[in-house]
C-alpha cells in the first residue's frame, strides 16, 4: 500500500478529505433541526483522526457525510480536491469502493453470506476478476488468522470475531480511507484491544483512518482528536 | 457476482420457508388454473381448424319469421339447395347436404347399437371436410346408395378386430343393409358436427323438397371468392328460382363453419356449440384471478424485500451501484416467479382430469403442442415476477444507505403502504367475483327449480324408435299390470329440448300469413303424464279419434287472436294437414329455461314415438326398473333397452348448458384462498415488526385478547375497506349478469353481498388470528429481548 509517493518529511502531504462549511440538518413544515453547522475540516493522507463527543453531537452523520453514504444539506466537500458535492450518484458509488472502506459498531456482515462471502462482495463490486479475488481472499483471511472460520456464517461467530471480519472486509479492496463507527462499542475490552490494534497497525502500513470513538483509551491511537457538540466542532 | 446472487437468493429461500413456499404455491396454482382456461380457450377457438382451407367453408342458414315477430334463423335448408346453389354461382367450388336422423338402430350379427351418430350425405362431404381414411375405398366411399362409412371406433364395436370392408350392416332406416366401404379416423373432439357413420343418401335426394327436417347444407367457397357478395345475392336467386322457399318466405344466408361453436348460439341447429357468453366469463374469471394471484405474489415479496433492507445498506457501502441492486432484487423475483412454473405446470396436469369432468368432457386440453400458449403462460411468469420485483428494487435501492445502517431495522412504511393497498385491490377483486359467482349459482338453482308448466317427477323414460309405434298399446297393458306404475305414454321429444318450429296459420287465411310455432308432435297420455293443464277443451285421448286433432297454449291462443279456440281449424304448412283445436293449454315451456316463453302447439302423431315414459308411483326403485326392461325385452326384443329418467336428464342438461358455472365457483373459491394467503403473510410480518410494541404494550398491562384485538381489527378494516369499495361493482355487475342472459330473472339483492362479505371475513379471520394469537401469547421478555 504505497500511497506516500516518493515524498518524505518536508513536503506538505496532500490533503485527502476538506470539509468547507458542511451542514445538515432535517426539516419539516415547523422546525429545522440542525445536526452538524459549520464543520470546516481538514484531513491528510496517512492520518489517525478521532471525533468524539456526547450522544446525539453528529459523529455518526458527520463520518457518513465524509464516507459518502450520506450527503450534507450544505457546504462543500473535496475528496482528492474533486467536488464530492456536485458528484452524481455513480461517480460518488465509483469513488467510495475504490478509496473508501467501512467498519460498524454492530458489523454489518450480510448474514446470509459465509465469512469468505462476505470478504469477496466489495470485489465483486470492484469487478476484480476472478483468480485475483481468491487471491486477495485467501491473503486477507490468512493476515487476519481466520482460514478455519472461512465457511462459517457471521451467526456462528463471536462479536470480536464478526468485527475482525467487517475489518478484514473494509481492508480487502486496499482503500486509502477506513471510517470506523464505533468499532470497539460492541466488544468487551479484550477483544476491542485486539481491533485498535490492527488499526493501528493499518494506519502505520500507510491507511488514512477516521474513526468515531467514545473512549479516550481508544482516541489515543490517533494522532488527532476532534471534539464535537451539538453539531459544533469544538475550538 | 452472479453466483453471489444465488447463492444469498438460495438462502433468504431457506431462511424464510413458509413466506417462499405460500409465495411460489400461490402464484403456481393461480398459474395452472390460468393455463387450464387458457387451453379451454384455445380448445373452444379451435372447432372445426382441422380442415383444408377451413376459412372457406360455409354452411346454409334459413331464416323466416315466426309468430312472436321474430326472426328465427336455422341450421337448416332443403336437400336439393345445395345442388342448385353450386350450378348457379360459379364462386362455390363445392357443396354438400348432411342429414341427420334422430335415433336409429344399427346391427351386425348379434350387436345391435342405438346410433345418434349417422350422417347421411352425398360423396362430396368426404372432400370438403377433413376425414382421412385409413382402410377401403379411399377415393369415392359414398358414391353408391346404401354405402356407410365408419369411424375407427365405431367400426371397432360392431366388427371388433375384424376388417369391416365389405362387411354388410343391418339398419332399421334401409331394406337391402349397409355395406361399409371405408374406415375413417374418429372425429377430433372440436367438431362441431360430430358422427360415428356417414352413410350415402339414396338417389334422386336433390330433388326431394320433403320435410325440410335436419338437413344441413354446407358450401365450400373458390379461392378469394366473398360470401358476403354471394349472399347478397341469394335473395333474387330465391325469388326467380326456389318457389318453394319463396312461398315460405325464407331468406338463405351463410355463416362461416369456423364460428359455429362459439357464436351460433341464435341459430337452431343440433351442433356442438359453447355459449359464447359463458366462455368470456370464465375468460374473464381466470385473469381475474391471475391478478389476485400476482397481487399475492407481490405482496409477499416485499414483505421478503423489507427484511433485507440492511443487505442494500451493506452493499451499497461495499460498492454497489444502484443498478446492480435494482438487478439483483428484480433476477430474484423473477427467479422465484420461474420456480412457479414447473409446479404449475405439475399442477395442471393435476387437476386437468377434475377440470374437464367439470366441463362436461368431451375437451381436449393441451399445452405443450401449443406454442402460443406456452409462449402466452411463460411471458405471463415472467411479467408477474418483473413487476413484483420493480416497485421493492426501486424503493430499497433509493435508500441512502447510511438511513439503513443506522436505524437498522428496515423503513418499510412505503412497502408497508403499498402492500395495504395490494391487499386491499386483492380482497376488492376477490369481493366482486365471489358475488358474480353467487349469484350465478343462485341463478342455476332458481332456474333448475322454476316451474316450466309441466311435472317431470318419477318418471322413467326409455329411448326408441318407431318401430315402437305398432307395440306400445301391447306394452302399456303388460306394465300396467304393476301396481306401483300409474301411467305409460309416448312420446315424440323431451318436454326440455331446443324445440322445433313449423308453419302454420288460422284456417281461411292466406299462405302470406303463415308462420312458424313451436310445435311438438306426440303420442298416447303425453299430455297427461306430465301433467300440463288443460285450461279449455281436452288432451287427447283413445275415446277420440285424434289423428287430425291439434292442442294450443293459451300463448298461442292470444298471438292467433282467437277468444273462442274450440273447433277452429289450423293448417299445418309443411305437413299439409288441416288440424282441428280440441284443446287449450295452459302456457307450458318446452325450450331451454333460457329462452323465453313461446307460443306453443302439441299435434297428435301416435306413429312416431322417439321415448315411451314410465310414471310410477314415488321414485322408481330397482325392482321397477328391472320389471320395465323385462316387459320391454318380451315385448319389443329388437329394440335395446336403456333408461334414464326425465328429472335427471333435465337437470344434466341444464347443468351441461350451465357447465361453466361450476368453473367459477371453483376460481372463484382459489382466489378467495390466495387472498387469505397473502393477508396471513402480511399478518405474520407486521406482528414480526410490531413484536417490540407487543410486548411493550404486555409489559404495560395489554392482556393477550387486547392484542389479538388489536392485531385483527387493523386487518379486519383492510378487508372492510376492501369490501365497501367492491360493493358498487359488484353490483353492477350482478345486474349485468342477470339482465344479459336470462329469462327467469334470479333477484339481486342485499343479503347476496352481505354472504360474500361474510365469506371474505372469515377466510381473512382465519388468515390472521393464528398469527394474532401467537404474537399475542408470547411472553413480553421475549419480544423485548427480541429489539
Amino acid at each position: 500500500m504505497k500511497i506516500f509517493g516518493t515524498s518524505e518529511q518536508n513536503e506538505r502531504t496532500k490533503a485527502m478529505i476538506n470539509l468547507k462549511n458542511i451542514e445538515k440538518y432535517y426539516e419539516n413544515r415547523v422546525i429545522k433541526t440542525y445536526v452538524l453547522r459549520g464543520i470546516n475540516l481538514e484531513v491528510k493522507e496517512g492520518e489517525f483522526v478521532s471525533i468524539m463527543g456526547p450522544s446525539g453531537s453528529g459523529k455518526t452523520t458527520l463520518l457518513n457525510i465524509v464516507g459518502m453514504l450520506d450527503a450534507p444539506s450544505n457546504g462543500e466537500y473535496y475528496f482528492l480536491d474533486e467536488p464530492v458535492h456536485k458528484m452524481s450518484e455513480k461517480k460518488l458509488t465509483e469513488l467510495h469502493k475504490t478509496y473508501i472502506g467501512f467498519v460498524f459498531q454492530s458489523y454489518h456482515l450480510i448474514d446470509e453470506l459465509t465469512v469468505y462471502e462476505n470478504l469477496e462482495t466489495p470485489l465483486l463490486y470492484q469487478k476484480v476478476n476472478s483468480n485475483e479475488r481468491k487471491g486477495r481472499v485467501a491473503e486477507t483471511l490468512d493476515r487476519f488468522g481466520m482460514v478455519a472460520k472461512k465457511d462459517l456464517f457471521p451467526n456462528q461467530l463471536s462479536g470480536g470475531q464478526q468485527q475482525l471480519v467487517a475489518i478484514a472486509r473494509a481492508v480487502i479492496a486496499e482503500p486509502k480511507l477506513i471510517l470506523a463507527d464505533e468499532p470497539t462499542g460492541n466488544l468487551h475490552s479484550e477483544q476491542g484491544k485486539e481491533i485498535m490494534d490492527l488499526l493501528k497497525k493499518l494506519n502505520e502500513q500507510g491507511t488514512t483512518i477516521i474513526q468515531v470513538t467514545h473512549s479516550e483509551t481508544n482516541a489515543a491511537y490517533g494522532n488527532r482528536v476532534i471534539r464535537l457538540k451539538d453539531g459544533w466542532i469544538e475550538k | 457476482m452472479f453466483s453471489n446472487y444465488v447463492r444469498v437468493f438460495y438462502r433468504n429461500l431457506r431462511k424464510q420457508k413458509v413466506y417462499s413456499f405460500i409465495n411460489i404455491l400461490g402464484l403456481s396454482v393461480g398459474l395452472a388454473v390460468f393455463i387450464l382456461v387458457l387451453t379451454y380457450f384455445n380448445f373452444n377457438l379451435s372447432f372445426d381448424s382441422y380442415h383444408k382451407d377451413p376459412e372457406r367453408i360455409y354452411l346454409v342458414t334459413s331464416e323466416n319469421g315466426s309468430l312472436d315477430g321474430a326472426r328465427q334463423r336455422t341450421a337448416y335448408t332443403f336437400l336439393p339447395v345445395a345442388n342448385m346453389l353450386v350450378q348457379k354461382f360459379p364462386e362455390i367450388a363445392n357443396a354438400t347436404v348432411v342429414r341427420q336422423y334422430f335415433r336409429n338402430v344399427v346391427s351386425y350379427n348379434d350387436k345391435k347399437f342405438y346410433e345418434r351418430g349417422i350422417l347421411f350425405t352425398d360423396e362430396n362431404f368426404l372432400k370438403i371436410f377433413n376425414y382421412p381414411v385409413v382402410a377401403g375405398d379411399k377415393q369415392e366411399p359414398l358414391s353408391h346408395p346404401n354405402s356407410a362409412v365408419l369411424t375407427e371406433s365405431a367400426a371397432k364395436r360392431y366388427f371388433g378386430n375384424q376388417d369391416p370392408i365389405g362387411k354388410l350392416l343391418k339398419a332399421d332406416f334401409s331394406s337391402s343393409g349397409l355395406i361399409v366401404t371405408a374406415v375413417v379416423g374418429d372425429c377430433p373432439p372440436n367438431s362441431v358436427n360430430k358422427f360415428d357413420m356417414v352413410v350415402s343418401l339414396p338417389e334422386g335426394f336433390n330433388n326431394d323438397w320433403g320435410v325440410a327436417g335436419s338437413t344441413y347444407t354446407f358450401l365450400k367457397l373458390e379461392p378469394g371468392a366473398d360470401a358476403l357478395a354471394l349472399e347478397s345475392k341469394f335473395h333474387s336467386f330465391v325469388d326467380k328460382r326456389v318457389p318453394v322457399l319463396r312461398d315460405s318466405k325464407i331468406e338463405l344466408s351463410l355463416f362461416p363453419l369456423r364460428d359455429i361453436h362459439l357464436k351460433s348460439m341464435d341459430i337452431n341447429s343440433g351442433f356442438n356449440i359453447t355459449s359464447s357468453m359463458q366462455f368470456y366469463l370464465i375468460l374473464a374469471i381466470a385473469i381475474g384471478l391471475l391478478i389476485v394471484v400476482s397481487l399475492n405474489f407481490m405482496i409477499l415479496s416485499t414483505s421478503r424485500y423489507t427484511n433485507r433492507a440492511k443487505e442494500v445498506g451493506i452493499r451499497k457501502v461495499a460498492g454497489a451501484a444502484r443498478k446492480d441492486l435494482v438487478l439483483q432484487y428484480i433476477g430474484e423475483s423473477v427467479a422465484l416467479a420461474l420456480m412457479a412454473l414447473p409446479l404449475a405446470l405439475m399442477l395442471f396436469e393435476l387437476i386437468r382430469p377434475a377440470f374437464i369432468a367439470a366441463v362436461g368432457g368431451g375437451v381436449e386440453l393441451n399445452l405443450m403442442n401449443d406454442p402460443a400458449a406456452l409462449f402466452i403462460v411463460l411471458a405471463v411468469d415472467l411479467f408477474v415476477g418483473f413487476v413484483s420485483g420493480i416497485y421493492p428494487a426501486f424503493y430499497l435501492s433509493s435508500f441512502q444507505p447510511a438511513s439503513i445502517i443506522r436505524v437498522a431495522k428496515p423503513k418499510g412504511r412505503g412497502l408497508l403502504s403499498l402492500r395495504k393497498v395490494l391487499v386491499v385491490s386483492q380482497f376488492a377483486l376477490t369481493f366482486v367475483m365471489i358475488a358474480a359467482t353467487l349469484l350465478l349459482m343462485k341463478q342455476l338453482s332458481m332456474m333448475s327449480k322454476v316451474y316450466l308448466g309441466y311435472n317431470r317427477d318419477n318418471i322413467i323414460t326409455i329411448p326408441c324408435t318407431f318401430e315402437m309405434a305398432k307395440k306400445f298399446d301391447v306394452l302399456e297393458k303388460e306394465l300396467k299390470t304393476n301396481p306401483k306404475i300409474v301411467m305409460v305414454a309416448e312420446a315424440h321429444i323431451l318436454p326440455f329440448s331446443w324445440g322445433r318450429q313449423e308453419k302454420m296459420r288460422l284456417e281461411g287465411t292466406g299462405k302470406d300469413n303463415s308462420e312458424s310455432v313451436f310445435s311438438y308432435p306426440c303420442g298416447y297420455n303425453f299430455i297427461d303424464i306430465l301433467n300440463i293443464k288443460m285450461a279449455r277443451g281436452r288432451s287427447f285421448s283413445r275415446q277420440f279419434n285424434d289423428e287430425k286433432s291439434i292442442i294450443i297454449s293459451e300463448e298461442a291462443a292470444k298471438h292467433f287472436r282467437l277468444d273462442n279456440p274450440i273447433g277452429k281449424k289450423i293448417i299445418l304448412d309443411d305437413r299439409g294437414e288441416v288440424r282441428t283445436i280440441v284443446g287449450v293449454a295452459e302456457n307450458f315451456h318446452f325450450p331451454h329455461v333460457v329462452f323465453k316463453k313461446s307460443p306453443a302447439v302439441i299435434y297428435f302423431l301416435p306413429s312416431q314415438p322417439f321415448y315411451v315414459y314410465v310414471k310410477t308411483a314415488g321414485p322408481p326403485d330397482d325392482r321397477t326398473v328391472s320389471f320395465v326392461r323385462a316387459k320391454w325385452n318380451k315385448v319389443a326384443p329388437s329394440l335395446p333397452f336403456d333408461y334414464f329418467l326425465l328429472e335427471n336428464q333435465f337437470q344434466e342438461q341444464l347443468r351441461t348448458s350451465t357447465r361453466s358455472l361450476e368453473v367459477f365457483e371453483f376460481i372463484s373459491i382459489i382466489s378467495e384462498l390466495i387472498a387469505a394467503l397473502g393477508l396471513f403473510a402480511l399478518a405474520s410480518f407486521t406482528a414480526e415488526k410490531r413484536t417490540k410494541e407487543i410486548g411493550v404494550r404486555k409489559a404495560l398491562g395489554a392482556s393477550s385478547g387486547n392484542i389479538t384485538y388489536l392485531l385483527i381489527s387493523e386487518f379486519l378494516l383492510i378487508v372492510l375497506v376492501a369490501d365497501l369499495i367492491a360493493l358498487p361493482f359488484a353490483y353492477y355487475l350482478s345486474e349485468y349478469l342477470v339482465n344479459i342472459a336470462w329469462i327467469y330473472k334470479t333477484d339481486v339483492n342485499i343479503s347476496l353481498f352481505l354472504i360474500t362479505a361474510a365469506f371474505s371475513i372469515v377466510a381473512a379471520l382465519s388468515a390472521i388470528c393464528v398469527q394474532a394469537m401467537k404474537s399475542a401469547g408470547a411472553n413480553p421478555v421475549e419480544a423485548l429481548r427480541y429489539e
